[in-house]
């Protein structure tokens, strides 16, 4: 998949679990779980946006395209 | 929510009530039609008696017998609709009723009332036939109703399959 999942790095930048963020943004542990591991195939924007609040980040610096691969 | 459960719970009982009428119908067809050979001579009689001697009485039986086959195959027909209807409220009350299989069903049941409309018109034809054998039999129109239903069916089976691709892809939805 050429749209690599880095929550696990940013996650570890800020010293942060993923059940610590899975409280601040009101999402299960186990669908912040589907995302880190790249399972999930849509990412919602309110997702996104909650994550890159708590975080203090990016969306760049959560999802990055990788390859040319189809 | 109760009240939904109650008409999920009633329909279902209906349905099965369908289910156990039809099956019956069908058993007595089956068996009147393997009747209708060992007691010829009773119903030949009958048939004489009242429609007196001028009676095509060969074509009168032989259109009696088919109109019994036509019966258990319409039963056929509608066991199949109530089946997958049954399937599909089983699917309701597990609650995940969006489902490919449950498109699948509808199509089903699509095919099967195309089927009914079908031996509708065949009834429509035995309808002519009985007349010509000057022998009392139900009346007929077309049921152009049904011939809507089944085009609304095939449409919705569409619109629930395209439904279902829909939900899985949410499924995958963070």
């Amino acid at each position: 998949m050429p749209v690599v999942v880095k929550l696990d790095d940013v996650l570890h930048a800020r010293r942060m679990t993923l059940t610590e963020l899975a409280a601040a943004v009101d999402i299960s542990v186990v669908n912040l779980s589907i995302l880190k591991t790249g399972k999930a195939r849509a990412i919602r924007f309110s997702t996104l946006e909650a994550i890159c609040t708590v975080l203090d980040c990016q969306p760049g610096d959560i999802l990055r395209f990788e390859g040319g691969e189809a | 929510m109760g009240g939904h459960d109650r008409v999920l719970k009633a329909s279902r009982l209906v349905v099965r009530l369908f289910l156990l009428v039809n099956f019956l119908c069908i058993l007595g067809f089956v068996v009147a039609i393997l009747l209708s050979f060992p007691v010829d001579g009773w119903i030949v009689a009958r048939l004489v008696r009242k429609y007196g001697p001028t009676l095509n009485v060969q074509g009168a039986m032989l259109a009696l017998r088919v109109v019994m086959v036509w019966g258990v195959v319409a039963g056929l027909v509608l066991h199949r609709i109530l089946t997958q209807l049954l399937a599909i409220l089983d699917t309701v009350r597990r609650g995940d009723p969006f489902t490919a299989a449950n498109a699948t069903r509808i199509r089903a049941i699509a095919w099967a009332m195309l089927g009914l409309q079908l031996l509708d018109l065949v009834q429509g034809a035995m309808t002519a036939w009985f007349a010509a054998l000057h022998v009392q039999f139900a009346t007929w129109t077309p049921a152009f109703g049904g011939w809507v239903a089944v085009l609304l069916l095939f449409v919705l089976a569409q619109v629930f399959a395209r439904g279902a691709e829909m939900r899985d892809e949410l499924a995958g939805t963070v």
